[in-house]
């Protein structure tokens, strides 16, 4: 489910849509590299040059189908996002708290505190949108013009009760949205 | 479907040595069981469950006896369950067991944490119980069950798909004034249909009599279903 609110917000932003999306994605498998359109491939082989074998996953949503590339690179997780013709779509980067800009990280925090009575923070990821060419020097060069930075970041957090939530913040750190995450049923692992 | 199939050949191969073991006790089975799950509000949940338990094959029967399928037992329960964090609750819970000349009625409390991986969630479990049955003494145990969950398809266990779960638990209990261990190995293969239903087919292989009695182990072929609504 967490991972259905993820695609979510990809697709959200990728239309670069006003209203909160609908958009659910309804199954993601695991395929094979040369089930991959090879326009993705070569994209991913040239922005990651070392990175041999990542696993490829198709996710099919009312939105279409896409192709996602997940692998480990320079010790972070990353999971790259390509349209079903094999066209960027993003780029998600796990980081840690201590990675994040400190003024952003202040205003995320402050919007936390105001908004939960209690938080904890999970998983925080940094997603970039833009060009290809773009994004590619961004991995290349570190060169960010024309990339969008965006915050994604999961959490506990007590408004009535606990809940899993994932919202997402600009650069600066400024609210943008967000969702509450529902846990699979767990009625077979507790009972 | 591929994967499915080497796991399952594996389990069973691993089951095969039981049946070699003539002298401890051995039995073995079916084992359905129906769990029913149902919503209070976003952090309670009550949850029904009934467990079915016939014998096929018996080592201490006669050998016209087996194969057979005799009633072994039937347990009920009830569980209220509520969540403190996200993954992390309590419950307690109403057991009764019906078996020949043994029916019993239990209390639970449990405690369940979640933990959740890129793709997989392991499950603590921990339990304390109390099982009154006529004409014999209190038993008291605490049971640890550790159970992961894999899907076979993807990343993430969506509905239509297939999920691979195991579990060990370990059970410790005190009876009259002596004290047992039990130790139960479980792995099953998912179907989920969707955030209602589940199917799960498996085995479920149980070793008790380490500390008392004779040494005896269960075999179980199991299936189960499970409701939320």
């Amino acid at each position: 489910m967490k991972r259905n609110v993820l695609i979510l917000l990809i697709v959200w932003m990728a239309s670069w849509s006003v209203s909160f999306a609908q958009d659910k994605v309804e199954r993601e498998v695991r395929v094979k590299s040369d089930e991959v359109p090879d326009r993705a491939k070569s994209w991913l082989k040239d922005a990651f040059e070392k990175v041999k074998r990542p696993k490829w996953f198709l996710e099919y949503s009312q939105a279409g189908k896409a192709f996602e590339a997940k692998f480990w690179w320079e010790k972070h997780y990353h999971s790259v996002k390509f349209d079903s013709l094999g066209k960027l779509i993003d780029v998600e980067i796990e980081i840690a708290k201590e990675e994040m800009p400190s003024s952003s990280w202040a205003k995320i925090t402050s919007y936390f505190e105001s908004e939960f009575e209690e938080y904890s923070v999970m998983k925080i990821q940094r997603q970039l949108v833009g060009e290809e060419s773009d994004v590619e020097d961004f991995f290349d060069e570190e060169e960010t013009e024309g990339i969008t930075l965006r915050y994604e970041i999961e959490f506990h957090g007590k408004k009535d009760s606990w809940q899993i939530w994932e919202a997402l913040f600009d650069e600066g750190g400024e609210f943008i949205s967000l969702v509450r995450v529902q846990i699979r049923p767990v009625d077979n692992l507790i009972f | 479907m591929k994967r499915i199939f080497w796991i399952a050949s594996i389990f069973f191969l691993l089951s095969v040595p039981t049946f070699s073991q003539s002298r401890q006790t051995f039995f073995t089975g079916v084992f359905p069981e129906v769990s029913i799950t149902r919503k209070l509000t976003e952090t309670q949940k009550l949850n029904f469950k009934i467990e079915n338990q016939h014998v096929i094959f018996d080592n201490r029967d006669r050998e016209e006896e087996n194969p057979q399928f005799s009633h072994y037992r039937t347990d009920i329960m009830g569980f209220f369950d509520h969540s403190l964090r996200p993954g992390v609750s309590v419950a307690l819970g109403l057991f009764h067991r019906f078996q020949e000349g043994e029916d019993g009625n239990r209390i639970i409390q449990q405690l369940a944490v979640l933990q959740k991986g890129r793709s997989f969630r392991v499950n603590h479990r921990f339990r304390a119980d109390q099982t009154f049955t006529r004409n014999q003494a209190l038993e008291l145990r605490f049971r640890y069950r550790l159970s992961v969950e894999l899907p076979l398809e993807g990343a993430e266990v969506d509905p239509g798909e297939f999920y691979l779960l195991s579990s060990a638990e370990s059970i410790f209990s005190h009876k009259g004034g002596e004290f047992e261990i039990e130790n139960r190995l479980a792995a099953s293969l998912g179907k989920f249909f969707s955030r209602k239903e589940k199917l799960e087919w498996g085995v479920d292989y149980r070793t008790d009599g380490y500390l008392q009695d004779g040494f005896r182990t269960r075999l179980w072929a199991k299936i189960s279903y499970y409701y939320n609504f």
